[in-house]
């Protein structure tokens, strides 16, 4: 099943967001959605969360509007034991995908998908920040509160974003998706500094659990592409989920993986169970009731988020881990969010520290931190 | 409103379409009635036809006297003949409304009736009916008081006698009538406190999920009917029970953990009062060894016991991964 398009019902626009160029350019490309403006976007939040669903009906309106705060953020895994020291750019919030076990169901208080119009803003914050500090080194996604390409047809944020990392010399964008909207980033200027990233999962994962992506075969297939285009790669097995016979389907995965792309570009492999908060379960059972997420056997972790318990998430890392090193034996594989127990048991050896870990990955991105 | 004398005979104790109270326990009000008569008359609407009278207000006393031998009550009517159903309503409602606060069966039997029998949208009643009844104006409480009103009679009766918190009760009502009936004699024999409550319904979703069956057929599984019946047990003792087989089925690695360190732990042969804890979820390898003793010849004998402890085989087994 190929990636649902986003369609709005219907758009909202923030006074101040009419007067940026890519709330117009955005409309353009919505020309079927008659925009109404509105002034406070916090008033509409009763009528946005009124329905029964509102999780899934507020994503059929879109929010264009300017962004007061900060879009470049440290990754909310920082202070993890082990942590890869990555930073985040919000450039918009929810995601029309449908991932049964997203975490946004659960944070975000406003339920309508909103695109950040003020990207020259978003622009200059990030360009400050990294040219501030030349001494470091700066891996930044986009794909925190977002997917990264699933909406880049009609934000076309990847023909800006793509071209200015390339003027930072310590500093690589990482683009994560669940999608195969590549379209945009053929031709740019990327000189290296832009990484592109799939999440994957088994197919049966895919169909049941992420309702709304591309399928796997398109999802490799873009990276195959991405990669004939000369941008590094990044896979990210994050959330893995563990069912009956989920070894032999995430073994598939990883031999369909290296079948489509060379492992000699690809810069990093991470691995991170599934995790949730109490409060996402009973969203998940509620929205999804079909959808087996919940089922594990989870216990809670730190900060209250339940993961599965520790002996399954040893297991499924050290053989995620042998799967992929059978294949790719120079991959680097990294994990998300776990102590350095965690990768001492799984790996067998874990880095010295979070800038360790942060080192390597600078050195797998190429970049320069002085 | 017009006021006068009614024979009972002339009331239909039937329709109780304007019913709001749940509680229609006769004690309280027979003694006050007993004690000083009826101070209020209740409302009654004549009927169109010239059947006998519909109760509007006053279930309670209507009931209680007509248990005591009354022949009459003194009773008000609205005026004209032909208020409309949600007219009648309403004076109930806010008869109630001026009395006490509404409690959540009461809530939910009232904005039943102004759905089903005052043919109320939804709308109005999320914007107008739930601030009156002290809910939040929105449609996910509005659906849940509307599925609380259809809870089963056996589990109406739990949450009014306070053995069923409000947020599982209206978990059981998302459940059919009939699979809340097959709960109901299970959970009537059992007592949870509100967490616990929350925790053994949440295992029979999950149970039932995972098995592909319903939480009332996750419930009515022979060993938990045998729980259920044991006679030696108290409520509290059969409903703890409960919880600790439901998650043991639910967490197997976990609970296997669990059995193993404690059936190690047995072989140290450490005194009572020395306790040994692992993480609860065995995330990390740690122990806590704890006791507390009053004189230096016990402190050590337990230093004693720890030493020997300390030289079995079995003590390697509890630092293993498990």
């Amino acid at each position: 099943m190929p990636m649902v398009p986003y369609h709005p019902t219907r758009i909202l626009v923030q006074e101040e967001a009419w007067n940026d160029v890519a709330t117009r350019e955005i409309l353009q490309r919505l020309p079927y959605a008659a925009p109404q403006t509105v002034r406070d976007i916090d008033s509409l939040l009763p009528e946005l969360r009124a329905a029964a669903d509102f999780r899934g009906a507020g994503k059929r309106t879109l929010i264009l509007a300017r962004n007061r705060g900060d879009f470049m953020k440290l990754c909310p895994g920082a202070g993890a034991e082990i942590c890869c020291n990555y930073h985040v750019i919000n450039y918009a919030l929810n995601c029309h995908l449908e991932c049964t076990y997203c975490v946004m169901q659960a944070f975000l208080n406003n339920p309508a998908l909103t695109i950040y119009t003020n990207v020259g803003d978003l622009m200059r914050e990030v360009r400050d920040k990294v040219l501030r500090a030349p001494q470091r080194s700066f891996r930044i996604g986009t794909g925190e509160t977002a997917d990264s390409l699933a909406l880049d047809g009609i934000t076309g944020y990847s023909t800006r974003l793509v071209p200015m990392f390339r003027t930072l010399r310590n500093a690589v964008l990482e683009l994560k998706t669940k999608s195969a909207q590549i379209a945009n980033l053929q031709g740019l200027d990327h000189g290296g500094h832009t990484i592109i990233s799939w999440s994957l999962n088994p197919r049966r994962i895919i169909r049941e659990e992420e309702l709304k992506t591309a399928s796997l075969g398109e999802r490799l297939a873009a990276a195959r592409q991405c990669q004939l285009w000369g941008y590094r790669l990044g896979f990210h097995f994050d959330p893995l989920i563990w069912y009956e016979g989920w070894e032999q389907e995430y073994e598939e995965v990883v031999r369909d993986l290296f079948r489509a792309v060379d492992p000699a570009g690809i810069s990093w492999i991470s691995l991170g169970c599934l995790r949730f908060t109490p409060h996402l379960k009973e969203i998940v059972r509620r929205r999804f009731p079909r959808s087996s997420v919940p089922n594990g056997e989870f216990v809670p972790g730190n900060h209250g988020k339940l993961r599965y318990f520790r002996p399954i998430r040893d297991e499924m890392y050290s053989k995620m881990l042998a799967c992929i090193r059978s294949r790719a034996p120079g991959a680097f594989v990294y994990l998300c969010m776990e102590n350095r127990a965690a990768w001492e048991r799984s790996f067998g050896i874990a880095p010295s520290s979070s800038d360790a870990l942060s080192a390597a990955m600078d050195g797998r991105a190429g970049i320069d931190g002085g | 409103m017009v006021f006068k004398e009614v024979p009972l005979s002339e009331i239909n104790f039937e329709d109780e379409t304007f019913r709001i109270t749940e509680d229609l326990c006769l004690e309280p009000m027979v003694a006050s009635l007993q004690a000083v008569g009826q101070i209020h008359p209740v409302i009654l609407a004549e009927r169109r036809d010239s059947g006998p009278c519909r109760i509007v207000c006053g279930f309670r006393r209507l009931r209680a006297l007509r248990s005591m031998g009354r022949a009459a009550a003194a009773a008000g009517f609205p005026a004209g003949r032909g208020p409309d159903e949600l007219a009648l309503f309403l004076l109930a409602l806010w008869d109630k409304a001026a009395q006490r606060p509404f409690a959540p069966l009461e809530a939910a039997r009232a904005l039943s009736t102004l759905k089903q029998a005052c043919g109320q949208s939804d709308e109005v009643l999320i914007e107008r009916f739930l601030p009156l009844l002290g809910l939040t104006p929105h449609r996910n409480v509005l659906q849940a008081f509307l599925n609380l009103h259809m809870l089963h009679p056996e589990l109406r009766r739990l949450m009014k006698d306070g053995h069923l918190t409000l947020s599982s009760a209206e978990r059981l009502a998302d459940a059919s009538l009939a699979e809340q009936g097959m709960m109901a004699p299970v959970l009537c024999k059992i007592r949870l406190s509100a967490s616990l409550q929350r925790e053994v319904l949440e295992l029979c979703d999950d149970l039932a999920a995972i098995h592909g069956t319903t939480a009332a057929g996750i419930l009515n599984a022979d060993e938990i009917l045998a729980i259920a019946g044991d006679p030696d047990l108290s409520p509290y003792q059969k409903g703890e029970r409960i919880r600790r087989h439901l998650a043991r089925r639910r967490n197997p690695r976990l609970t296997r953990a669990q059995d193993a360190f404690f059936a190690e732990k047995k072989d140290l042969n450490l005194p009572g009062h020395v306790r040994l804890s692992p993480d609860p979820y065995f995330e990390s390898p740690q122990l806590e060894v704890s006791f507390k003793v009053a004189s230096a010849q016990a402190f050590r004998e337990t230093a004693e016991a720890l030493g020997r402890a300390a030289q079995t085989p079995a003590l390697e087994k509890l630092f293993e991964v498990r």
